[in-house]
Protein backbone atom coordinates (compact mmCIF):
# COMPACT_ATOMS: atom_id res chain seq x y z
CA UNK A 1 0.00 0.00 0.00
CA UNK A 2 1.31 3.42 -0.91
CA UNK A 3 1.45 6.36 1.46
CA UNK A 4 1.27 10.01 0.48
CA UNK A 5 3.85 12.60 1.57
CA UNK A 6 1.69 13.33 4.60
CA UNK A 7 1.65 9.64 5.54
CA UNK A 8 -1.92 9.07 4.44
CA UNK A 9 -2.89 5.94 2.62
CA UNK A 10 -3.14 6.51 -1.13
CA UNK A 11 -6.18 4.83 -2.70
CA UNK A 12 -5.49 2.64 -5.71
CA UNK A 13 -8.34 4.36 -7.52
CA UNK A 14 -9.85 7.73 -6.75
CA UNK A 15 -12.64 9.38 -8.70
CA UNK A 16 -13.41 13.03 -8.03
CA UNK A 17 -16.57 14.29 -9.74
CA UNK A 18 -15.62 12.27 -12.79
CA UNK A 19 -17.85 13.05 -15.75
CA UNK A 20 -17.57 12.10 -19.38
CA UNK A 21 -20.00 13.32 -22.02
CA UNK A 22 -20.25 12.20 -25.63
CA UNK A 23 -21.85 15.31 -27.05
CA UNK A 24 -25.16 15.43 -25.21
CA UNK A 25 -25.00 11.76 -24.20
CA UNK A 26 -23.77 11.00 -20.70
CA UNK A 27 -21.07 8.36 -20.47
CA UNK A 28 -20.47 8.67 -16.73
CA UNK A 29 -21.78 11.41 -14.49
CA UNK A 30 -20.20 12.88 -11.37
CA UNK A 31 -18.57 9.73 -10.03
CA UNK A 32 -16.92 10.02 -6.61
CA UNK A 33 -15.17 6.99 -5.20
CA UNK A 34 -12.05 5.80 -3.37
CA UNK A 35 -10.87 2.21 -3.61
CA UNK A 36 -8.18 0.56 -1.53
CA UNK A 37 -6.36 -2.55 -2.78
CA UNK A 38 -8.76 -5.43 -3.23
CA UNK A 39 -11.01 -7.21 -5.63
CA UNK A 40 -14.10 -5.35 -6.87
CA UNK A 41 -16.93 -6.19 -9.19
CA UNK A 42 -17.96 -3.27 -11.38
CA UNK A 43 -21.52 -4.26 -12.12
CA UNK A 44 -24.09 -2.64 -14.35
CA UNK A 45 -26.26 -3.42 -17.34
CA UNK A 46 -25.02 -2.87 -20.88
CA UNK A 47 -24.65 0.84 -21.52
CA UNK A 48 -24.26 1.66 -17.83
CA UNK A 49 -20.90 3.35 -18.37
CA UNK A 50 -18.51 0.58 -17.33
CA UNK A 51 -16.36 0.75 -20.43
CA UNK A 52 -16.29 4.54 -20.34
CA UNK A 53 -15.13 4.42 -16.73
CA UNK A 54 -12.39 1.96 -17.67
CA UNK A 55 -11.32 4.22 -20.53
CA UNK A 56 -11.09 7.15 -18.11
CA UNK A 57 -9.11 5.11 -15.59
CA UNK A 58 -6.60 4.06 -18.21
CA UNK A 59 -6.19 7.50 -19.72
CA UNK A 60 -7.54 6.47 -23.11
CA UNK A 61 -10.50 8.82 -22.61
CA UNK A 62 -10.32 12.36 -21.30
CA UNK A 63 -12.90 13.40 -18.70
CA UNK A 64 -15.29 16.23 -19.54
CA UNK A 65 -15.18 17.25 -15.87
CA UNK A 66 -13.53 15.95 -12.72
CA UNK A 67 -10.57 13.66 -12.44
CA UNK A 68 -9.65 9.99 -12.22
CA UNK A 69 -6.56 9.06 -10.23
CA UNK A 70 -4.75 5.76 -10.04
CA UNK A 71 -2.03 5.24 -7.44
CA UNK A 72 -2.51 8.85 -6.41
CA UNK A 73 -1.94 10.52 -9.76
CA UNK A 74 -3.78 11.37 -12.94
CA UNK A 75 -2.99 8.74 -15.63
CA UNK A 76 -3.37 11.31 -18.40
CA UNK A 77 -0.61 13.48 -16.97
CA UNK A 78 1.48 10.59 -15.65
CA UNK A 79 1.43 8.02 -18.41
CA UNK A 80 4.16 5.94 -16.75
CA UNK A 81 1.56 4.87 -14.17
CA UNK A 82 -0.02 2.73 -16.86
CA UNK A 83 2.92 0.33 -16.64
CA UNK A 84 1.41 -0.72 -13.28
CA UNK A 85 -1.98 -1.40 -14.84
CA UNK A 86 -3.20 -4.32 -16.92
CA UNK A 87 -6.29 -3.78 -19.02
CA UNK A 88 -8.44 -6.30 -20.83
CA UNK A 89 -11.04 -4.41 -22.92
CA UNK A 90 -14.30 -6.06 -23.88
CA UNK A 91 -13.85 -5.54 -27.61
CA UNK A 92 -13.23 -8.54 -29.80
CA UNK A 93 -9.82 -8.99 -31.42
CA UNK A 94 -9.82 -8.71 -35.22
CA UNK A 95 -6.21 -9.45 -36.11
CA UNK A 96 -6.67 -12.92 -37.61
CA UNK A 97 -3.23 -13.40 -39.18
CA UNK A 98 -1.11 -12.56 -36.15
CA UNK A 99 -0.23 -15.16 -33.54
CA UNK A 100 -1.01 -14.62 -29.87
CA UNK A 101 2.65 -14.70 -28.92
CA UNK A 102 3.63 -12.10 -31.55
CA UNK A 103 0.84 -9.80 -30.44
CA UNK A 104 1.81 -10.05 -26.79
CA UNK A 105 5.47 -9.45 -27.66
CA UNK A 106 4.46 -6.26 -29.48
CA UNK A 107 2.39 -5.02 -26.54
CA UNK A 108 5.12 -5.84 -24.02
CA UNK A 109 7.72 -4.02 -26.12
CA UNK A 110 5.38 -1.03 -26.25
CA UNK A 111 5.44 -1.31 -22.46
CA UNK A 112 9.22 -0.86 -22.54
CA UNK A 113 10.47 -4.44 -22.27
CA UNK A 114 13.27 -5.70 -24.52
CA UNK A 115 12.58 -8.18 -27.28
CA UNK A 116 13.96 -11.13 -25.31
CA UNK A 117 12.17 -10.18 -22.10
CA UNK A 118 8.94 -9.71 -24.02
CA UNK A 119 9.23 -13.15 -25.61
CA UNK A 120 9.71 -14.85 -22.24
CA UNK A 121 6.97 -12.87 -20.50
CA UNK A 122 4.51 -13.44 -23.34
CA UNK A 123 5.10 -17.19 -23.30
CA UNK A 124 4.75 -17.30 -19.51
CA UNK A 125 1.43 -15.43 -19.54
CA UNK A 126 0.04 -17.56 -22.35
CA UNK A 127 1.00 -20.75 -20.52
CA UNK A 128 -0.71 -19.39 -17.40
CA UNK A 129 -3.94 -18.78 -19.30
CA UNK A 130 -3.92 -22.22 -20.89
CA UNK A 131 -2.69 -21.24 -24.34
CA UNK A 132 0.59 -23.16 -24.26
CA UNK A 133 -0.12 -25.35 -27.28
CA UNK A 134 -1.69 -22.72 -29.51
CA UNK A 135 0.31 -19.58 -28.77
CA UNK A 136 2.01 -19.60 -32.19
CA UNK A 137 -1.13 -20.28 -34.21
CA UNK A 138 -2.93 -17.39 -35.95
CA UNK A 139 -5.52 -15.69 -33.74
CA UNK A 140 -8.05 -16.17 -36.54
CA UNK A 141 -8.00 -19.92 -35.86
CA UNK A 142 -8.91 -19.50 -32.16
CA UNK A 143 -12.29 -20.05 -30.59
CA UNK A 144 -13.96 -17.14 -28.79
CA UNK A 145 -12.88 -18.58 -25.46
CA UNK A 146 -9.27 -18.83 -26.59
CA UNK A 147 -9.30 -15.23 -27.71
CA UNK A 148 -10.59 -14.25 -24.27
CA UNK A 149 -7.64 -16.08 -22.72
CA UNK A 150 -5.25 -14.27 -25.02
CA UNK A 151 -6.78 -10.95 -24.01
CA UNK A 152 -6.36 -11.86 -20.37
CA UNK A 153 -2.78 -12.97 -21.01
CA UNK A 154 -1.83 -9.58 -22.45
CA UNK A 155 -3.31 -7.90 -19.39
CA UNK A 156 -1.36 -9.95 -16.84
CA UNK A 157 1.85 -10.52 -18.80
CA UNK A 158 3.68 -7.63 -17.15
CA UNK A 159 2.42 -8.58 -13.67
CA UNK A 160 0.48 -5.36 -13.02
CA UNK A 161 -0.60 -4.12 -9.61
CA UNK A 162 -4.02 -3.12 -10.89
CA UNK A 163 -5.87 -5.41 -13.26
CA UNK A 164 -8.99 -4.11 -15.02
CA UNK A 165 -11.05 -6.66 -16.91
CA UNK A 166 -14.06 -5.71 -18.99
CA UNK A 167 -16.47 -8.62 -19.47
CA UNK A 168 -13.74 -11.29 -19.27
CA UNK A 169 -16.21 -14.18 -19.18
CA UNK A 170 -17.73 -13.39 -22.57
CA UNK A 171 -17.64 -16.42 -24.83
CA UNK A 172 -16.21 -18.81 -22.26
CA UNK A 173 -17.76 -22.26 -21.85
CA UNK A 174 -18.54 -23.50 -18.30
CA UNK A 175 -15.11 -25.06 -17.92
CA UNK A 176 -13.50 -21.90 -19.18
CA UNK A 177 -15.56 -19.80 -16.77
CA UNK A 178 -14.51 -21.96 -13.89
CA UNK A 179 -10.84 -21.77 -14.89
CA UNK A 180 -11.08 -18.01 -15.35
CA UNK A 181 -12.74 -17.63 -11.95
CA UNK A 182 -10.02 -19.67 -10.26
CA UNK A 183 -7.32 -17.72 -12.05
CA UNK A 184 -8.79 -14.39 -10.97
CA UNK A 185 -9.26 -15.55 -7.38
CA UNK A 186 -5.66 -16.70 -7.25
CA UNK A 187 -4.51 -13.44 -8.81
CA UNK A 188 -6.41 -11.24 -6.36
CA UNK A 189 -5.29 -13.37 -3.40
CA UNK A 190 -1.78 -12.03 -4.01
CA UNK A 191 -2.83 -8.67 -2.58
CA UNK A 192 -3.27 -6.95 -5.91
CA UNK A 193 -6.23 -4.97 -7.07
CA UNK A 194 -8.75 -6.37 -9.50
CA UNK A 195 -11.63 -4.50 -11.11
CA UNK A 196 -13.93 -6.97 -12.79
CA UNK A 197 -16.56 -5.31 -14.97
CA UNK A 198 -19.53 -7.40 -15.95
CA UNK A 199 -23.26 -7.22 -16.50
CA UNK A 200 -23.71 -10.78 -15.21
CA UNK A 201 -23.89 -10.79 -11.42
CA UNK A 202 -23.20 -14.46 -10.68
CA UNK A 203 -19.92 -14.25 -12.60
CA UNK A 204 -18.77 -11.41 -10.39
CA UNK A 205 -20.09 -12.97 -7.20
CA UNK A 206 -18.00 -16.05 -7.90
CA UNK A 207 -14.84 -13.95 -7.72
CA UNK A 208 -15.52 -11.20 -5.20
CA UNK A 209 -17.88 -9.96 -2.52
CA UNK A 210 -17.21 -6.26 -3.08
CA UNK A 211 -19.30 -4.45 -5.62
CA UNK A 212 -19.47 -1.14 -7.40
CA UNK A 213 -22.91 -0.79 -8.91
CA UNK A 214 -23.23 1.58 -11.83
CA UNK A 215 -26.26 2.50 -13.86
CA UNK A 216 -26.93 5.25 -16.39
CA UNK A 217 -23.44 6.61 -15.81
CA UNK A 218 -24.15 7.13 -12.11
CA UNK A 219 -22.74 5.27 -9.16
CA UNK A 220 -25.65 3.47 -7.48
CA UNK A 221 -23.82 1.94 -4.52
CA UNK A 222 -20.58 0.39 -3.34
CA UNK A 223 -19.82 -2.19 -0.70
CA UNK A 224 -20.10 -5.87 0.06
CA UNK A 225 -23.25 -7.80 -0.71
CA UNK A 226 -24.07 -7.68 3.02
CA UNK A 227 -23.64 -3.91 3.19
CA UNK A 228 -25.73 -3.44 0.09
CA UNK A 229 -28.52 -5.58 1.52
CA UNK A 230 -28.51 -3.50 4.68
CA UNK A 231 -28.59 -0.36 2.58
CA UNK A 232 -31.71 -1.38 0.70
CA UNK A 233 -33.48 -3.15 3.56
CA UNK A 234 -35.90 -0.28 4.13
CA UNK A 235 -36.54 0.18 0.44
CA UNK A 236 -39.48 -1.54 -1.23
CA UNK A 237 -38.46 -4.92 -2.53
CA UNK A 238 -40.43 -7.38 -4.49
CA UNK A 239 -40.81 -11.09 -3.93
CA UNK A 240 -42.95 -13.58 -5.74
CA UNK A 241 -44.37 -16.70 -4.12
CA UNK A 242 -45.49 -19.70 -6.15
CA UNK A 243 -47.74 -22.52 -4.95
CA UNK A 244 -51.37 -23.62 -4.51
CA UNK A 245 -51.73 -21.88 -1.09
CA UNK A 246 -50.38 -18.44 -1.90
CA UNK A 247 -53.92 -17.02 -1.85
CA UNK A 248 -54.14 -17.77 1.89
CA UNK A 249 -51.08 -15.61 2.50
CA UNK A 250 -52.47 -12.63 0.63
CA UNK A 251 -54.83 -11.62 3.45
CA UNK A 252 -52.13 -11.74 6.11
CA UNK A 253 -49.79 -9.76 3.93
CA UNK A 254 -52.30 -7.00 3.29
CA UNK A 255 -52.58 -6.36 7.04
CA UNK A 256 -48.89 -5.63 7.52
CA UNK A 257 -47.87 -1.95 7.67
CA UNK A 258 -44.57 -2.61 5.88
CA UNK A 259 -46.26 -4.19 2.84
CA UNK A 260 -46.90 -1.72 0.03
CA UNK A 261 -48.81 -3.91 -2.41
CA UNK A 262 -50.07 -7.44 -2.89
CA UNK A 263 -51.00 -8.88 -6.27
CA UNK A 264 -52.49 -12.30 -6.88
CA UNK A 265 -52.35 -13.82 -10.36
CA UNK A 266 -55.50 -14.87 -12.18
CA UNK A 267 -54.74 -18.55 -11.72
CA UNK A 268 -54.26 -17.82 -7.97
CA UNK A 269 -51.00 -19.66 -8.03
CA UNK A 270 -48.63 -16.69 -7.91
CA UNK A 271 -48.49 -13.91 -5.32
CA UNK A 272 -46.38 -10.83 -5.91
CA UNK A 273 -45.60 -8.73 -2.83
CA UNK A 274 -43.88 -5.37 -2.64
CA UNK A 275 -42.67 -4.56 0.84
CA UNK A 276 -40.13 -2.61 2.85
CA UNK A 277 -38.01 -4.34 5.51
CA UNK A 278 -37.17 -7.32 3.37
CA UNK A 279 -35.68 -9.27 6.27
CA UNK A 280 -39.01 -9.11 8.15
CA UNK A 281 -40.88 -10.11 5.04
CA UNK A 282 -38.82 -13.27 4.62
CA UNK A 283 -39.10 -14.06 8.33
CA UNK A 284 -42.88 -13.64 8.45
CA UNK A 285 -43.51 -15.60 5.30
CA UNK A 286 -41.54 -18.51 6.73
CA UNK A 287 -43.48 -18.37 10.04
CA UNK A 288 -46.93 -18.17 8.42
CA UNK A 289 -46.19 -21.00 6.08
CA UNK A 290 -45.18 -23.18 9.04
CA UNK A 291 -48.09 -22.09 11.31
CA UNK A 292 -50.83 -22.62 8.72
CA UNK A 293 -49.14 -25.59 7.12
CA UNK A 294 -49.29 -23.96 3.69
CA UNK A 295 -47.86 -25.37 0.55
CA UNK A 296 -45.54 -22.84 -1.09
CA UNK A 297 -43.38 -24.26 -3.88
CA UNK A 298 -41.03 -21.44 -4.55
CA UNK A 299 -40.07 -17.94 -3.36
CA UNK A 300 -38.17 -15.68 -5.75
CA UNK A 301 -36.88 -12.17 -5.21
CA UNK A 302 -35.84 -10.22 -2.18
CA UNK A 303 -34.28 -13.06 -0.30
CA UNK A 304 -30.91 -11.43 -0.25
CA UNK A 305 -30.02 -12.18 -3.84
CA UNK A 306 -27.71 -9.57 -5.24
CA UNK A 307 -29.78 -9.44 -8.41
CA UNK A 308 -32.76 -8.15 -6.52
CA UNK A 309 -30.63 -5.65 -4.61
CA UNK A 310 -29.43 -4.34 -7.90
CA UNK A 311 -32.97 -4.16 -9.19
CA UNK A 312 -34.07 -2.17 -6.15
CA UNK A 313 -31.17 0.24 -6.43
CA UNK A 314 -31.86 0.71 -10.08
CA UNK A 315 -35.51 1.41 -9.39
CA UNK A 316 -34.54 3.90 -6.72
CA UNK A 317 -32.19 5.58 -9.15
CA UNK A 318 -34.98 5.82 -11.70
CA UNK A 319 -37.22 7.37 -9.07
CA UNK A 320 -39.69 4.47 -8.92
CA UNK A 321 -38.97 3.73 -5.28
CA UNK A 322 -38.71 5.94 -2.27
CA UNK B 1 12.54 7.21 -23.83
CA UNK B 2 11.22 3.78 -24.75
CA UNK B 3 12.92 2.73 -27.98
CA UNK B 4 11.59 -0.81 -27.76
CA UNK B 5 8.03 0.39 -28.38
CA UNK B 6 8.41 1.55 -32.01
CA UNK B 7 10.70 -1.42 -32.70
CA UNK B 8 8.10 -3.79 -31.29
CA UNK B 9 5.33 -2.26 -33.41
CA UNK B 10 7.54 -2.34 -36.52
CA UNK B 11 8.55 -5.96 -35.85
CA UNK B 12 4.94 -7.04 -35.38
CA UNK B 13 3.71 -5.13 -38.43
CA UNK B 14 6.50 -6.50 -40.63
CA UNK B 15 5.78 -10.06 -39.52
CA UNK B 16 2.13 -9.86 -40.30
CA UNK B 17 2.54 -7.83 -43.49
CA UNK B 18 4.28 -10.57 -45.46
CA UNK B 19 1.10 -11.70 -47.16
CA UNK B 20 0.62 -12.59 -50.84
CA UNK B 21 -1.53 -9.50 -51.30
CA UNK B 22 1.01 -7.13 -49.81
CA UNK B 23 3.89 -8.71 -51.77
CA UNK B 24 1.89 -8.45 -54.99
CA UNK B 25 1.26 -4.80 -54.28
CA UNK B 26 4.94 -4.23 -53.61
CA UNK B 27 5.79 -5.91 -56.94
CA UNK B 28 3.26 -3.68 -58.67
CA UNK B 29 4.78 -0.56 -57.12
CA UNK B 30 8.29 -1.64 -58.06
CA UNK B 31 7.36 -2.97 -61.49
CA UNK B 32 5.06 -0.21 -62.68
CA UNK B 33 7.83 2.34 -63.56
CA UNK B 34 9.92 -0.40 -65.17
CA UNK B 35 7.02 -1.46 -67.37
CA UNK B 36 6.33 2.09 -68.52
CA UNK B 37 9.98 2.84 -69.27
CA UNK B 38 10.36 -0.43 -71.15
CA UNK B 39 7.19 0.36 -73.10
CA UNK B 40 8.48 3.83 -74.05
CA UNK B 41 11.76 2.39 -75.29
CA UNK B 42 9.96 -0.29 -77.21
CA UNK B 43 7.56 2.06 -78.95
CA UNK B 44 9.90 5.03 -79.54
CA UNK B 45 12.28 4.73 -82.49
CA UNK B 46 14.65 7.35 -81.11
CA UNK B 47 16.13 7.37 -77.61
CA UNK B 48 14.41 10.24 -75.74
CA UNK B 49 16.76 12.89 -74.30
CA UNK B 50 18.33 12.13 -70.91
CA UNK B 51 16.61 15.11 -69.30
CA UNK B 52 13.18 13.84 -70.29
CA UNK B 53 13.90 10.33 -69.04
CA UNK B 54 15.31 11.68 -65.80
CA UNK B 55 12.16 13.66 -65.09
CA UNK B 56 9.89 10.78 -66.12
CA UNK B 57 11.76 8.34 -63.89
CA UNK B 58 11.67 10.79 -61.00
CA UNK B 59 7.93 11.28 -61.46
CA UNK B 60 7.14 7.59 -61.83
CA UNK B 61 9.32 6.28 -59.02
CA UNK B 62 9.37 9.01 -56.38
CA UNK B 63 6.11 10.86 -57.01
CA UNK B 64 3.91 7.93 -58.01
CA UNK B 65 5.28 4.56 -56.99
CA UNK B 66 6.56 5.48 -53.50
CA UNK B 67 3.66 7.79 -52.77
CA UNK B 68 1.12 5.12 -53.75
CA UNK B 69 2.81 2.66 -51.40
CA UNK B 70 2.88 5.18 -48.58
CA UNK B 71 -0.74 6.05 -49.21
CA UNK B 72 -1.66 2.43 -48.60
CA UNK B 73 0.75 1.74 -45.75
CA UNK B 74 1.17 4.97 -43.80
CA UNK B 75 -2.29 6.51 -43.96
CA UNK B 76 -4.23 3.83 -42.00
CA UNK B 77 -2.03 4.35 -38.93
CA UNK B 78 -5.01 4.72 -36.59
CA UNK B 79 -7.95 3.40 -38.59
CA UNK B 80 -6.39 -0.06 -38.96
CA UNK B 81 -5.91 -0.32 -35.19
CA UNK B 82 -9.48 0.77 -34.53
CA UNK B 83 -10.82 -1.63 -37.15
CA UNK B 84 -8.71 -4.45 -35.68
CA UNK B 85 -10.05 -3.51 -32.21
CA UNK B 86 -6.49 -3.31 -30.90
CA UNK B 87 -6.48 0.44 -30.28
CA UNK B 88 -7.57 0.23 -26.64
CA UNK B 89 -4.78 -2.24 -25.88
CA UNK B 90 -2.23 0.14 -27.33
CA UNK B 91 -3.34 3.38 -25.69
CA UNK B 92 -3.58 1.80 -22.26
CA UNK B 93 0.21 1.49 -22.27
CA UNK B 94 2.56 4.30 -21.27
CA UNK B 95 4.08 5.04 -24.69
CA UNK B 96 1.48 3.23 -26.76
CA UNK B 97 0.35 6.02 -29.06
CA UNK B 98 3.88 7.26 -29.78
CA UNK B 99 5.14 3.74 -30.43
CA UNK B 100 2.25 3.04 -32.76
CA UNK B 101 2.82 6.15 -34.91
CA UNK B 102 6.59 5.69 -35.13
CA UNK B 103 6.48 1.91 -35.59
CA UNK B 104 3.92 2.05 -38.37
CA UNK B 105 5.74 4.94 -40.04
CA UNK B 106 8.93 2.87 -39.99
CA UNK B 107 7.22 -0.09 -41.65
CA UNK B 108 5.53 2.11 -44.26
CA UNK B 109 8.76 3.79 -45.32
CA UNK B 110 10.64 0.48 -45.38
CA UNK B 111 8.09 -0.96 -47.81
CA UNK B 112 8.04 2.22 -49.91
CA UNK B 113 11.82 2.67 -49.96
CA UNK B 114 12.44 -0.96 -50.87
CA UNK B 115 9.92 -0.72 -53.74
CA UNK B 116 11.43 2.59 -54.87
CA UNK B 117 15.02 1.35 -54.77
CA UNK B 118 14.05 -1.84 -56.60
CA UNK B 119 12.21 0.17 -59.27
CA UNK B 120 15.20 2.52 -59.64
CA UNK B 121 17.66 -0.37 -59.85
CA UNK B 122 15.79 -1.97 -62.75
CA UNK B 123 14.30 1.08 -64.51
CA UNK B 124 17.46 3.20 -64.68
CA UNK B 125 19.53 0.57 -66.58
CA UNK B 126 16.47 -0.19 -68.72
CA UNK B 127 16.17 3.48 -69.68
CA UNK B 128 19.48 3.51 -71.54
CA UNK B 129 20.40 6.87 -70.03
CA UNK B 130 23.98 8.05 -70.45
CA UNK B 131 24.87 8.43 -66.74
CA UNK B 132 22.99 5.57 -65.08
CA UNK B 133 25.02 5.45 -61.85
CA UNK B 134 24.55 9.13 -61.18
CA UNK B 135 20.82 8.93 -61.79
CA UNK B 136 20.61 5.75 -59.69
CA UNK B 137 22.08 7.26 -56.54
CA UNK B 138 20.19 10.52 -56.98
CA UNK B 139 16.87 8.73 -57.38
CA UNK B 140 17.63 6.36 -54.48
CA UNK B 141 18.40 9.34 -52.26
CA UNK B 142 15.22 11.08 -53.36
CA UNK B 143 13.24 7.87 -52.75
CA UNK B 144 14.49 7.89 -49.16
CA UNK B 145 13.86 11.60 -48.59
CA UNK B 146 10.51 11.53 -50.36
CA UNK B 147 9.36 8.47 -48.43
CA UNK B 148 10.28 10.12 -45.14
CA UNK B 149 8.48 13.38 -45.87
CA UNK B 150 5.44 11.95 -47.65
CA UNK B 151 5.21 9.14 -45.08
CA UNK B 152 5.17 11.63 -42.22
CA UNK B 153 2.55 13.76 -43.96
CA UNK B 154 0.30 10.77 -44.65
CA UNK B 155 0.76 9.53 -41.07
CA UNK B 156 -0.37 12.94 -39.86
CA UNK B 157 -3.43 12.80 -42.11
CA UNK B 158 -4.15 9.30 -40.77
CA UNK B 159 -3.88 10.62 -37.22
CA UNK B 160 -6.04 13.67 -37.91
CA UNK B 161 -8.80 11.97 -39.85
CA UNK B 162 -10.17 8.77 -38.38
CA UNK B 163 -12.71 8.01 -41.09
CA UNK B 164 -11.98 8.43 -44.79
CA UNK B 165 -8.32 9.23 -44.12
CA UNK B 166 -7.47 7.70 -47.48
CA UNK B 167 -9.82 10.07 -49.31
CA UNK B 168 -8.34 13.10 -47.57
CA UNK B 169 -4.83 11.81 -48.32
CA UNK B 170 -5.65 11.42 -52.02
CA UNK B 171 -7.10 14.93 -52.11
CA UNK B 172 -3.91 16.23 -50.48
CA UNK B 173 -1.69 14.36 -52.92
CA UNK B 174 -3.63 15.41 -56.01
CA UNK B 175 -4.29 19.04 -55.16
CA UNK B 176 -1.37 20.05 -52.97
CA UNK B 177 1.46 17.83 -54.12
CA UNK B 178 0.13 17.36 -57.65
CA UNK B 179 -1.16 20.78 -58.63
CA UNK B 180 0.18 23.38 -56.23
CA UNK B 181 3.73 22.03 -56.38
CA UNK B 182 3.89 22.83 -60.10
CA UNK B 183 2.29 26.26 -59.83
CA UNK B 184 5.04 28.80 -60.40
CA UNK B 185 4.28 30.81 -57.26
CA UNK B 186 5.66 31.08 -53.75
CA UNK B 187 3.05 28.70 -52.37
CA UNK B 188 4.65 25.75 -54.10
CA UNK B 189 7.67 26.10 -51.80
CA UNK B 190 5.59 24.56 -49.04
CA UNK B 191 5.25 21.27 -50.87
CA UNK B 192 7.49 18.23 -50.63
CA UNK B 193 7.52 17.89 -54.41
CA UNK B 194 9.10 21.33 -54.85
CA UNK B 195 12.04 20.40 -52.60
CA UNK B 196 12.51 17.02 -54.25
CA UNK B 197 12.49 18.56 -57.72
CA UNK B 198 15.00 21.15 -56.53
CA UNK B 199 17.34 18.40 -55.40
CA UNK B 200 16.91 16.41 -58.61
CA UNK B 201 17.63 19.35 -60.87
CA UNK B 202 20.65 20.31 -58.79
CA UNK B 203 22.24 16.89 -58.57
CA UNK B 204 21.47 15.96 -62.17
CA UNK B 205 22.61 19.34 -63.51
CA UNK B 206 19.25 20.16 -65.08
CA UNK B 207 19.14 23.79 -64.00
CA UNK B 208 19.18 26.63 -66.47
CA UNK B 209 20.52 29.70 -64.70
CA UNK B 210 18.83 32.05 -67.18
CA UNK B 211 15.36 30.48 -67.10
CA UNK B 212 13.28 32.30 -64.50
CA UNK B 213 10.12 30.26 -65.19
CA UNK B 214 11.82 26.95 -64.45
CA UNK B 215 13.39 28.46 -61.35
CA UNK B 216 9.90 29.06 -60.01
CA UNK B 217 9.28 25.31 -60.14
CA UNK B 218 12.24 24.19 -58.08
CA UNK B 219 13.88 27.32 -56.70
CA UNK B 220 17.52 28.24 -56.33
CA UNK B 221 18.12 26.79 -52.88
CA UNK B 222 21.11 24.53 -52.43
CA UNK B 223 20.78 20.81 -51.75
CA UNK B 224 21.72 21.14 -48.07
CA UNK B 225 18.87 23.56 -47.51
CA UNK B 226 16.36 21.38 -49.31
CA UNK B 227 17.48 18.23 -47.48
CA UNK B 228 17.25 20.06 -44.16
CA UNK B 229 13.75 21.30 -44.98
CA UNK B 230 12.60 17.79 -45.93
CA UNK B 231 14.05 16.24 -42.77
CA UNK B 232 12.55 19.09 -40.78
CA UNK B 233 9.17 18.43 -42.37
CA UNK B 234 9.45 14.78 -41.44
CA UNK B 235 10.25 15.49 -37.81
CA UNK B 236 7.64 18.20 -37.43
CA UNK B 237 4.86 16.23 -39.10
CA UNK B 238 5.62 13.13 -37.03
CA UNK B 239 5.60 15.19 -33.85
CA UNK B 240 2.23 16.63 -34.80
CA UNK B 241 0.91 13.14 -35.56
CA UNK B 242 2.10 11.85 -32.18
CA UNK B 243 0.59 14.85 -30.44
CA UNK B 244 -2.74 14.31 -32.18
CA UNK B 245 -2.80 10.60 -31.40
CA UNK B 246 -1.88 11.32 -27.80
CA UNK B 247 -4.94 13.57 -27.52
CA UNK B 248 -7.09 10.54 -28.37
CA UNK B 249 -10.83 10.94 -28.69
CA UNK B 250 -11.14 8.44 -31.53
CA UNK B 251 -14.44 6.66 -31.72
CA UNK B 252 -14.25 2.98 -30.93
CA UNK B 253 -17.11 0.50 -31.07
CA UNK B 254 -16.94 -0.60 -27.46
CA UNK B 255 -17.66 2.56 -25.49
CA UNK B 256 -20.79 2.16 -23.41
Amino acid sequence: MELSETGERVPVIELCGLTRLYGTVIGVNDLNLKLDPGCYGLVGPNGAGKTTLIGLLTGSLFPSRGEARIFGANPIQHRSLLSRVGVCPASELLIPRASARDWLVELLMIGGYSFRESHDMAAEALVLTGMKDRMDSPIGSYSLGMRQRVKLAQAIAHDPELLILDEPFNGLDPVGRFEMTELLKEWSSRGKTLILASHVLPEVEAVTDAFILIYGGRLLATGSAHELRAMVNDLPQEITLYGPDVEKLAGRMAEQPWVDSVRLSDDRNRLRIEARLADQLAHHVTCWVAEDNLRIDRMVGADGELASLFEVLTRRHRGYAR
Amino acid sequence: MNLWGPIGVAWFEMRRSFTPGRLLLWLLMAGFPVMLISLVRLLEDRQPPDEAFTLVLFGLIVRVSCVMGLLLWATPVISSEIEGRTWLYVVSRPTGSRSMVLGKFLVAILWAISAGVMATSVAVPASGISEPWRLWWVLCFLVVLGSLAYGAMLSLIGALVQKRAMVVAIIYLVFIEGLISIIPASINRLTVGYRLLGLLTHWMGLRREDDFRLEMLFGTAGPLFNVTVLLGYTGLLLLLAIFRVRLGGYLTASED
